[in-house]
């Protein structure tokens, strides 16, 4: 479903150029997790910028479900984003001028769904992060946890086949990151063919994924089943 | 819930008003300034144009111009010989009239003295006769015209001479204009604009009202259709060569007589609308530059929602709306500022010239809203994110 071949992303920082990420290829196929770990600067965030079509790859070729995304108008990659795609960002990014069901129903309303069905589906979302009862607050009066699984539910709510989260437990206690991480892994890896992928540095969740990918100075370091990464370190896999 | 296309860019405007109250102030007063000095440039365009439309008479086509002057030997009094004077009185323009040579004349007399109520006031008389659209386009009250003026032997004032010699009567009331010691005649009507656009007292006198032997050295004369400008020429010559054959007569199209005036007008319009539009793109720059740190300053807010998937027409509506309404909430205002400081110092503020910089004013604004959303529209939302998801 996701195929990356020698793709690479360079910033330009004044006169010189900064490589952020690759050459990396990669190809994640329909109803696996990923976890894609590595140390701060190590190109997490910017892969999954490339794969959230955020930002095109400088080189490479990135194909999503057979399209070439390289060759995709910004208005295409716009749909590409609100109808394949959910995202849970570290800093949660909720409006604050809107309400919590506002907030989650506002990838539908560039869907163009009507006023009617959007709320149905946000309210959903929001019972299913347990936040059914926040619908009517501001943002700025939920806990960072609260928060953060309001990002959840916006990612949700669409119902897209690929999320991706950027470090959505790196602003959380250890506990409420446990419960958060927990989220997306339970809500949306439910639904066969649907891809999550998360970009973290705690390496005990990134064991509850399918897939852990450790990258280091942009470029993969190691790339394996977490089941082959858990005998290799004498851990038994959980029943 | 509020969440379409439409409350989502009001929300966000909300936001962005609470983060950044200094930067919406500084757009909004750098297009206020903008109305304001737009108004005022166009406003004394307008009277400028307006004031020389109201100076040249109607039909240009068919107007000349007549300049008498004896061969000067001598120093320039003797163009002013009574031979001169002699010839062109208003019997002898009349006399033309009456044979068919011309369709009318005017003439006009500066600082002409009359009085009203005892009050004394110095005028430009304009003295016609026959079929002459002296008043250009002075629109009066109905029935107010130069031939019924001349029908009833009264007199067609404007507002300046209103407001200068009886401003405290209305104009139904108004009283007769001592003329002379012991000639007046009533006011059949008052004309023309505003006292800013034009604000010289004017009396509009029927030659019927003036002395026979009042005369002229220059007038414009309305030829009857098909006439030919040399055929009056000459034979207005052999009438006034009978009191002085060193009169020499000039006849020339009014178009011709009046282009430097016209020019001069022109000159001083383009220049006052100029200065007013180079004072409003100063405002403009700083407009732009506040609204550039604007659209910056919720740049994260518009690559969130790209990021949640908005197409790239919602940061066009985002920042359309934004400055669109500081735009309408400046050029209302501003119109209003113009209108009221104009009216302080005299100047003219025409609804034209108001109308005119609160649509710049708002099509200003939406054009450098136009042109900042396409820049922004052309980011990657992951670079503005800060590859931050």
């Amino acid at each position: 479903m996701i195929r990356l071949a020698d793709v690479s992303k360079t910033y330009r920082m004044g006169a010189d150029e900064i490589r952020a990420l690759g050459p990396v290829s990669l190809e994640i196929p329909a109803g696996q997790t990923v976890a894609v770990v590595g140390p701060s600067g190590s190109g997490k965030s910017t892969l999954l910028s490339v794969l959230g079509c955020l930002e095109r790859p400088t080189t490479g070729s990135y194909v999503f479900a057979d399209r070439d995304v390289g060759n995709l108008r910004e208005t295409d990659l716009a749909r590409l984003r609100r109808e394949e795609f959910g995202f849970v960002f570290q800093r949660f990014h909720l409006v604050e001028e809107l309400d919590v069901l506002s907030n989650v129903a506002l990838p539908l309303v560039y869907r163009g769904w009507p006023a009617r069905a959007r709320r149905e589906a946000a309210l959903e979302a929001l019972r299913r992060v347990g936040l059914a009862d926040r619908a009517a607050r501001r943002p700025s009066r939920l806990s960072g946890g609260e928060q953060q699984r309001v990002a959840i539910a916006r990612a949700l709510v669409g119902e897209p086949r690929v999320i991706l989260a950027d470090e959505p437990t790196g602003n959380l206690d250890s506990v409420t990151g446990e419960l958060v991480f927990d989220l997306p892994v339970r809500l949306h890896s439910a639904t066969a063919g649907r891809i999550l992928i998360v970009a973290t540095h705690n390496v005990h969740l990134s064991r509850r994924l399918d897939r852990i990918i450790a990258l280091r100075d942009g470029q993969i370091a190691d790339d394996q089943a977490t089941s082959a990464v858990k005998r290799s370190s004498g851990e038994t896999s959980p029943t | 819930m509020r969440t379409d296309l439409l409350g989502d860019a009001v929300a966000s405007l909300r936001g962005q008003m609470r983060r950044s109250p200094w930067g919406a102030f500084l757009i909004w007063l750098g297009l206020a300034i903008g109305t304001v000095s737009m108004a005022a440039g166009f406003g004394l365009a307008e009277a400028t144009i307006s004031g020389l439309a109201a100076r040249l008479p109607g039909d240009m086509d068919r107007l000349y111009w007549v300049d008498a002057s004896t061969v000067v030997l001598s120093p320039a009094p003797e163009a002013f010989s009574p031979g001169v004077w002699r010839g062109l009185t208003i019997t002898t323009l009349r006399a033309l009239i009456q044979d068919g040579l011309a369709a009318g004349f005017y003439f006009t007399i500066d600082g002409r003295p009359v009085s009203v109520d005892g009050k004394m006031c110095l005028v430009t008389m304009v003295v016609y006769g026959g079929e002459a659209p002296v008043l250009g386009d002075r629109k009066g009250g109905p029935g107010v015209s130069p031939s019924a003026a001349a029908a009833s032997r009264s007199l067609i004032v404007n507002q300046a001479f209103v407001d200068a010699a009886a401003p405290t009567v209305s104009e139904g009331r108004l009283p007769p204009v001592q003329l002379g010691q012991n000639q007046s005649a009533p006011i059949l009507g008052v004309v023309g604009p505003s006292p800013k656009l034009d604000p010289v007292p004017r009396v509009f006198a029927p030659a019927e009202l003036a002395p026979p032997t009042s005369a002229t050295t220059s007038f414009g004369v309305y030829l009857p259709a098909g006439r030919a400008q040399e055929e009056f020429a000459a034979q207005l010559s052999r009438v006034v060569h009978q009191f002085n054959p060193g009169v020499r007569i000039e006849v020339r199209p009014a178009a011709v007589a009046m282009a430097s005036t016209i020019a001069e007008a022109r000159t001083v319009a383009i220049l006052t609308a100029t200065g007013g539009l180079l004072v409003a793109l100063v405002a403009l720059a700083n407009v732009i530059g506040a609204a550039g740190a604007w659209v910056l300053g919720k740049s994260r807010s518009l690559a969130l929602r790209r990021a949640l998937g908005a197409p790239p027409g919602v940061t066009f509506l985002h920042i359309g709306l934004d400055l669109g309404l500081l735009g309408l909430g400046a050029a209302v205002p501003g119109a209003w500022a113009a209108s009221t400081l104009s009216a302080r110092l005299g100047l003219y503020a025409g609804p034209l010239g108001l109308t005119a910089a609160g649509f710049v004013t708002v099509g200003a604004s939406l054009a450098v809203g136009f042109f900042l959303a396409r820049t922004q529209a052309k980011r990657e939302p992951g670079a503005t994110l800060g590859r931050s998801l």
